[in-house]
């Protein structure tokens, strides 16, 4: 009954192609140089004073607008259910569709864990997250769109397909909003720097670059004279590598400013009122997974969206999450005998659907999966039991 | 918003069929160009010799580098381990050759062109070498 002949689609599938960060962070880099590249040379065909210091501004404003850039796309995503994306056609808004999925929560990740998200950059924190490895009923939901699929890593006929299924979590939110802000109001702030202290400093230290040197500092004040007068002794090398440490802490300071935004934001936003059931509108933090743990029956419903995420056997692949979870029902738990490591999609099959007494002297099959017929029906349904 | 999401997006057609290494490669010759560039805009005249270009080939490196990490382990993802030495590599080869190329064709102002293309090109073939090396294994992820 369990076993059906139904082949695992693991891994990664035909044709599919939705944008990665990757891909729109070094798109919106290209098209900003572009920008700039093209202003920049535009500018500097003006033959007036002030120029030079004009165009060293423009380099700083350009590196401070992609790191903004960059913590505002963060915010959104880590915000919105339906963002919008870069793609081939241009900006798209990602829609997911409703779906319902039972199965057994194989893993459970909280918000804020590792080094990276909890202490370098929580603006790029994960929401709370269960992996379910789904019941055989519900693999054309996991496949829907030509995705990729993370099965698990397990002998032929009982490796299993399963669903990265993500719960809203305020903090995270907050925290990359937090970040955001903080980077902006940062960049706005050291703006005057740059412009009255930084390029003119800077403006002395180019032209050492030139074919013909001009006499440094010639019109500046005496300070900047004898740091011209430094430079220029170390050559247009030594210029370049100011001009790089110079950007470097200039990033660095915004960057600092997002970092201590993002931990002030999570930290205050962490009151947790107890829940009763494992998700709720207004959840503000954590205290998911005293409520849901591994080896937890379950159905999760709500938006189902297409995302590159990574997993040890499968590394980063196209698969389709849940974006975010907008109900769920515990089950029951796996008895104790049941493999689990890792958790099948044969046993859970058992555990779903039973076969019960019709009442009339045959055998019915009970489905105990909590989700509703209306999720399936629209689909082939190949492995339906 | 959407305005700007539009032209940020340009470039999404050929980020995309340029895969990992070629965006990477894209985004360290985009950065690099670009500050040789604001120098060629900001000094008349700018002229590198072979050693200078070297140097600053190598400074920018370092500045791209730290760039494409932080974009890479932070924004993306990626662990640090599976893309340090690989996009160093790239790196310094695309700040190489992007300095090279514009100190030969005499176009300083236009290094940020110079730079997307051959950054782009130099990821896909590195890409395309790491590949043939070892076929099906990709990068690692968090």
């Amino acid at each position: 009954m369990a076993r059906i002949d139904c082949p695992v689609h693991c891994g990664r599938a035909v044709g599919t192609s939705e944008p990665n960060p990757l891909t729109q962070i070094a798109s919106g880099i290209a098209a900003i140089a572009t920008v700039v590249g093209i202003t920049g040379n535009l500018l500097s065909t003006l033959d007036k004073p002030g120029v030079t210091v004009g165009i060293i501004v423009l380099m700083f404003l350009t590196l401070g607008f992609i790191l903004v850039a960059l913590l505002w796309t963060s915010a959104v995503d880590q915000c919105t259910q339906e963002p919008i994306v870069m793609t081939d056609k241009g900006p798209q808004k990602i829609r997911g569709t409703r779906y319902c999925i039972a199965g057994v929560v194989w893993k459970t990740q909280s918000d804020f864990t590792g080094f990276t998200t909890a202490w370098l950059a929580p603006w790029t924190a994960s929401h709370d997250r269960i992996d379910v490895i789904v019941s055989s009923r519900f693999w054309e939901i996991v496949e829907i769109s030509n995705a990729d699929v993370f099965c698990t890593d397990d002998k032929a006929g009982r490796v299993s397909e399963y669903m990265r299924c993500y719960f809203y979590t305020d903090r995270v939110c907050k925290a990359a909003t937090a970040s955001a802000v903080a980077a902006t109001v940062v960049f706005l702030l050291l703006f005057p720097i740059v412009f009255f202290i930084v390029a003119p400093f800077i403006a002395l230290a180019i032209p050492t670059c030139a074919l013909v040197v001009p006499v440094v500092a010639a019109s500046a004040g005496v300070q900047y004279a004898i740091l011209g007068a430094i430079i220029a002794g170390g050559g247009c090398a030594a210029a370049t590598a100011i001009v790089v440490v110079v950007l470097l802490i200039f990033a660095a300071l915004i960057l600092a400013a997002a970092t201590i935004a993002g931990w002030i934001a999570a930290a205050t936003s962490s009151i947790t009122p107890e829940s009763s059931v494992p998700w709720e509108p207004n959840r503000t933090s954590s205290k998911l997974f005293p409520q849901i743990s591994v080896g937890d029956l379950i159905s999760v419903e709500g938006k189902v969206k297409m995302r590159e995420e990574s997993d040890e056997l499968f590394y980063n692949l196209n698969v389709n999450i849940f974006w975010w979870v907008e109900s769920a029902k515990l089950l029951g738990k796996v008895p104790d005998n049941i493999p689990n490591n890792p958790f099948s999609y044969v046993e859970i099959n058992d555990l779903l659907y039973v076969s019960e007494p019709d009442g009339a002297g045959g055998m019915k099959l009970v489905n105990h999966d909590g989700c509703g017929d209306e999720f399936t029906n629209v689909l082939p349904n190949r492995c339906r039991k | 918003m959407e305005t700007l999401i539009r032209i940020l997006s340009v470039f999404t057609p050929i980020t995309r069929r340029l895969g990992i290494c070629g965006d990477v490669g894209l985004i360290a010759g985009a950065l690099s160009g670009f500050i040789i560039a604001d120098f060629a805009w900001a000094a008349k005249g700018l002229y590198f010799t072979d050693k200078v270009a070297l140097l600053n080939a190598l400074i920018l490196t370092l500045f791209t580098w730290i760039v494409v990490l932080f974009i890479l382990c932070v924004q993306a993802k990626f662990t640090f381990r599976s893309v340090a030495l690989p996009s160093l590599f790239n790196c310094f080869l695309t700040c190489l050759l992007t300095t090279f190329i514009s100190k030969w064709l005499k176009a300083y102002s236009f290094a940020w062109i110079i730079g997307m293309v051959v950054g782009g090109l130099i990821g896909l073939l590195l890409c395309r070498i790491n590949s043939l090396i070892n076929r099906g294994e990709i990068h690692g992820k968090d």
